[in-house]
This record gives structure tokens, sequence and C-alpha cells, in this order.
């Protein structure tokens, strides 16, 4: 085997920084099939001149051999492109993947990004992708990741999702983890095509929030700055209506529920390792999504975010004048609800 | 002055990325389709080891964060017969672990069969006999290198394949970081001096398994911050030990090694963590030091892997040197490690690499 040709580096390469930026970086990862409207998003994105941030665009090849990232900036109102090498992965297995490392060495090296946009390529499964860039916070990165969002193709989705495989396929997988959901290319369908694509959209994912448009148009604000993955979300639960939607052709759904009375946190935690870790609640059961808003009996609301097997419990606002209850949201497969509000029962105090 | 290309001879700003990272003289082109043209001429430059040339830093301009400075060349890499048994990146160009790599972001733990944790335990036990040997180097004056020799020879002596050697296309047979560097130094012509602490970080690949252990040694006569910073590291690991059982929980590690470090007033580095160790060097789980962490895995017997804590005497944060390996600390102040490979008992642990 050949050796590769590299990319050339400048002369003055600036190896060590010393200042440090102030805030991290949102990082938002952007998946939808190709043809689904992603690269118009991504392009309107860097053109809109409202949003007033700098974004890096990274084509991501995760999973690919390749050493080499491609990532694409707006300089002076043109694209440019630019070449990041990847860290040669680590030796000592670094915590964070040679992906994440290579955009927080992007970051150190421009100071004047604040935002990125992570594209995935069409088949990525974005699950695995979000593991990755949720980092622990004592990690102090430069970076942090702030949601997922879709692009799915109103007039193709249907038949992605009608796709069997082994496991489930890569759409499913695309609209269970979004945090928003763009429904593109709505004039190329009818009312009735449209309306019925929101249900089934829904009942696999009823908790994100899902924009209809034509070529990508959705508000910047709809995309950007959701904190969904740390205790600055106000609630997860903010989508009217989140409650789950009765459909049998859909093998993932979402099953949400509340529940009265106070949390104990070390319960709540085991609970949540026989979940998502041991499986042992229910073996067949395989959750993608979790989030929940918690009353452990202070003042404080307590949010817990889940994607795979990675959960975080953290403290968030204080309650308002609202009642203080448990709501909870699972996203994912073969979804026992009986199983889930028992087991979840057993993490109240007793009264 | 202007550098000009060795292509087209016209000025030049752009720099070969690999003569960089090797400490080759810098190789100027003006574009990537002069570099191009001249690629298969110019990577020839690449597999060229200096002859007898002078010890030398090869980064003058990079800002080192402390007095350490690397002293090349490097020595020749050294070779391993056809006899021994190699991991899969052995032999690849760029030293990709493709089995590893297929299982990246994996949280799965494997549970190993009673016949592969007697192989663990046979290489676990070899790794320990080679870093003693290596260990035995350890005096003012030995380079780094001839650690890496020793390391090196007493790996072949025991039908071992050192793991380091090309992983990612590492150039050496084990690690060896001094003073600051916090981890992954490349052993080189640097000769240790009195005061000097030294980590040797020893992998071994034997029966189609890998250990993994190191620690920090004492060179000369050692201040007396140094002694405690090394006691403290030593200590960190001995006590996160005690906590394996089946049932505890791979996150919590970390908040003990945190405090015992922090109550000397000491910091625990974070961007290297333990890691799952079987047929592959690195594995689920990942095994962070620091607290508050997410680390995915409850212990089970059967669970196979390292507890490494990397303790520093100033910040937390590191760098890494131009060469891609070495990890340093930002504030260029001391950074010490012990690491053992561990095995999840029925109702504890079992330390395989354990000094016997």
């Amino acid at each position: 085997m050949d050796e590769d040709i590299p990319m050339l580096v400048p002369q003055e390469q600036n190896i060590s920084s010393t200042s440090m930026r102030t805030a991290p970086v949102p990082v938002t990862i952007i998946t939808g099939f190709l043809g689904s409207g992603k690269t118009t998003l991504i392009m309107r994105l860097l053109n809109d001149n409202t949003h007033n941030k700098k974004i890096a665009v990274i084509l991501n090849e995760f999973g690919s051999s390749s050493g080499i990232d491609k990532s694409l900036s707006l300089k002076d109102g043109k694209i440019t492109e630019e070449w990041l090498e990847l860290a040669n992965g680590c030796f000592c297995c670094s915590i964070k993947d040679s992906g994440v490392k290579a955009i927080e060495n992007l970051l150190k090296r421009n100071k004047s990004f604040d935002y990125v946009l992570l594209e995935t390529t069409g088949l990525a499964d974005p699950g695995p992708i979000a593991s990755m860039f949720w980092l622990d916070e004592a990690l102090q990165s430069e970076l942090y990741l702030d949601g997922i969002v879709t692009v799915v193709d109103a007039k193709n989705i249907s038949n992605y999702l009608d796709e069997t495989k082994v496991g489930l396929n890569e759409a499913t997988k695309q609209i269970a983890l979004a945090d928003r959901i763009i429904l593109n290319k709505i004039d190329l369908v009818d009312q009735n095509t449209l309306s019925s694509l929101k249900t089934r959209i829904s009942a696999i994912n009823s908790v994100a929030k899902i924009a209809e448009t034509v070529q990508s148009k959705a508000d910047i604000d709809f995309i950007f700055d959701l904190h969904s993955f740390d205790h600055h979300h106000k609630d997860p639960f903010e989508k009217e209506n989140s409650m789950q939607l009765e459909h049998a052709v859909e093998t993932v759904k979402t099953v949400a529920f509340t529940v009265n009375g106070v949390v104990e946190s070390k319960k709540l935690d085991e609970w949540l390792q026989k979940l998502l870790w041991e499986k042992s609640i229910d073996k067949e059961m395989e959750i993608l999504r979790f989030k929940a808003l918690i009353n452990m009996g202070d003042h404080h609301k307590y949010i817990v975010q889940s994607v795979l097997e990675l959960f975080d419990i953290q403290k968030g606002q204080e309650w308002g004048s609202e009642e203080k209850t448990n709501k909870l949201v699972f996203i994912g497969r073969h979804l026992n609800e009986e199983m889930l509000r028992k087991s979840f029962a057993e993490c109240l105090e007793d009264l | 002055m202007t550098a000009i290309c060795q292509t087209c001879s016209k000025p030049a700003t752009l720099r070969c990325p690999t003569c960089i990272k090797k400490g080759l003289p810098d190789a100027h082109f003006c574009s990537q389709e002069c570099f191009k043209s001249s690629w298969n001429l110019h990577k020839l430059a690449h597999s060229l080891t200096p002859v007898a040339a002078d010890k030398h830093n090869p980064w003058t301009n990079y800002r080192y964060t402390g007095s350490l400075r690397p002293v090349y060349p490097l020595s020749p890499k050294r070779a391993v017969p056809d006899s021994i048994l190699k991991p899969d990146y052995a032999l690849d160009p760029r030293g990709y672990p493709k089995s590893e790599m297929s299982m990246r972001g994996s949280t799965k733990i494997q549970v190993l069969t009673p016949e592969e944790i007697e192989k663990m335990r046979v290489v676990c036990k070899l790794g320990r006999e080679v870093l003693e040997e290596g260990a035995k180097m350890i005096k003012v004056g030995t380079t780094t290198d001839e650690i890496d020799r020793v390391v090196h020879d007493a790996c072949m002596e025991r039908n071992c394949y050192p793991s380091p050697l090309n992983y990612y296309n590492f150039p050496k047979s084990c690690c060896t970081s001094v003073n600051e560097v916090i981890c992954h130094g490349i052993p080189d012509q640097y000769e240790l001096q009195d005061g000097d602490i030294c980590n040797i970080d020893v992998s071994v690949y034997h029966d189609g398994f890998h250990s993994d252990l190191n620690e920090t040694y004492l060179v000369g006569s050692v201040d007396e911050n140094g002694v405690k910073l090394v006691k403290n590291a030593r200590r960190c690991l001995d006590e996160a030990i005690k906590l394996v059982k089946p049932g505890a929980l791979y996150r919590d590690l970390g908040n003990t090694i945190s405090n015992i470090a922090e109550s000397e007033g000491f910091s625990v580095v974070r961007t290297y963590c333990g890691h799952g160790i079987n047929s592959l060097f690195h594995a689920a789980p990942n095994v962070p030091h620091y607290a508050k962490n997410k680390a995915v895995g409850v212990m089970k017997p059967g669970h196979c892997f390292t507890i490494e804590p990397m303790i520093s005497e100033g910040v937390w944060q590191d760098e890494q040197w131009p060469d891609g390996w070495t990890a340093v600390t930002r504030d260029g102040k001391r950074s010490a490690q012990f690491e053992e490979t561990l095995l999840v008992t029925d109702d504890g642990v079992e330390i395989l690499t354990a000094k016997f």
C-alpha cells in the first residue's frame, strides 16, 4: 500500500495557542438523506446575514478511513475551502475522538468561528456522532453539542422509512434522534400526504418540533442555540402536545408520561443504569433517546438527557408556578410502557 | 528569508507536514499541485534516516512549555522477526489498528472467557518482566533510546511484540515520559539528568492479547515536591484499584483519583484515559481519571481494563509537541503516572501486571 499525499501546511503554523476562547462554541449536527435539502440549508445559513455568526461547516465522513476533513468556511462573503488534518487518533485512548479533536484544533487556530455545523453523510447514524460530541463538562472543550437537526424530504421520506434492513433503517434513526426536524420540499406533495407524513414523523419522535419548508427555509432560531444537551435547556417538553400518538406501523415510537411524586436521586441513577446500560428492565427495549424533567423535592428542576447509553442528570432552573411533576419521554424500539412506568415508580420516595 | 518551492523554485510558504512530524528539514512547496508532482520523489526523503546526524532539537521555532527538548535524530526503527506474532497495525503503512477501529464508539465491554483470562495472565506477567528490565536502565546519563532498546530486546526474548511499535505509526517500542511529559514521550537521544522523573510505559502483545503497564521512576535525587508528586500518583492508582469489584461503576474511579490528587494540591490530566484491553490494545470501557464524568458501564467479572492516572504538579491542561505524540503539561510543570492492567474477578480485582 502507498502512503497518501498529505495536505501541505502553512509556514507559520501557530501550534500552541496562548489565549483562551472565553466561551465554548456550539456544534449542531445536521443529518438528512442525499437530496433532502441538507446542503441547501447549510448554504442558506452561511449566506444569511441576520445571524452575525461566523460558521465553520465540517463535512464529516465519519467512519471513513480518510484522515482529512474538508471544511468550508465563509470568508469575505465567498466560500473558501480549508483542509484540516485529523490528529492521528490516540495512543493511550484519548477521551475525544479524532473528529472532535480536529474541530477543536480548527477552533483553536481560528478564534473567529463561533458556530460549528457538522454535516454528516446521508446514511449517517447520528447516535454515535452525538455521543462523541457530548463531552464531559470537566474537559472544558472548545466546543459543546447544541443539538441534532434532521432534514427530511417530503417526497421520499416514506420510502426511506419503509426500507427494511437488519436493525433500524437510517431514516428512522435520524428522525428518532432529532431535536428539530425540517420537513422539506413540501411543495412536492399534496395536503393529505403532508398531514399523514407529519403524523408518521410525530409517531416516531413526538418531542422534536417540525418546520415545514420549501428550499429548507427554516428560521435561524429553529436551528441554532437549542442547548439540547445542557442545563440551559429550558424545558425538553416545549413542544405542545408532546404526548405519544398511537401509530402501529412504526417500530420506533415515542412513549411519554407524567408521574407525580418526589424522585430519589440515587434510585433514579440506578434506574437509568438498568434502563440504558444493563438493559435489564426489558431485554427487548432499545432506547435511542430519553429526556426527563424531574422533581427531587427541592426548588430546582432536574433535567435528564440520554443518547444511546450516555446519560446525564443536570440541575436546571428553579420551578416556577407550574406543578412540580416528573415528565418523561422515551424514543426507541419495542418500548414497553407498562414496564417503564412500573420501574420508574420505584424511584419515588416512599410516602 | 523566502523559501522556494522544491518543484518550481518559485517562492513558497507551504511545508510538507510529514517532514515536520518526522523532524526532517523543512520541505517547501508553493502549492498542493507542485507538491503532488514531486510526491513520488519527495516521499523517499521520509524513509531516509540522516546518517550520523548531529544531535539536535528538530522544532526550534516551537514554543516549548518547559525546559525539556527532544533530542533527534531518532534511532532507526527496530526490527521484529517474522516468528513473532504481530497485531494488525504492525505492518500497516499508517499503523491503523483496523480491528480496533471497527469497534470504535462501541460501549460494549467484553467479558473474557477463562481461556482468554489465562492468556491475559501470561501476557501481563511478560509485560511486567519487560518493564522491570527497562527500569534497570534508569540512571543519570542513560538515553531514553537505550531504555527503548532494552525494552525492545526484552520483548523479543519473551516472544512478545512491543504493542506501541507502529501503532498509528508510533516510531518506538515503548513510551518514555520525562518531567513535564505527561505520556507518549518518544524515546530519543535525551540523557537522563540527576533530579528527573521518568515514566516508562510498556505494552506487549503475546498469543493474541495485549498487556499495558507503566511506572514513574526517580533519577538520582529528586526534590521533595517531585517525590511527593510521584508518590501521590501511585496512591491515586492504588486507591482506585481498591474500588474495583463487580457492580462498581467505571465513572466513579475518577472521583477517588481527583480527591487524592487535589488533597495535595495536584491536578488530574483529563485528555487521556484508562481503557479496556484484551485482544485489542484499546477497547471499551473508557476510564476517565477525573471527577464528574459520564463514562458508561458497570464492572463485571471477566472485564479487563487499565487505570493509569496522570497527575500534574500544576495545571491539568496538556498540549502536544509537533511530533504528534508527546503530551506535555501546558505550564511545563512535572507530571507523574502509574498504570496496571486489571481483571475484575467474582469478588474483587486481580492486578494482572502486579510486581512479583
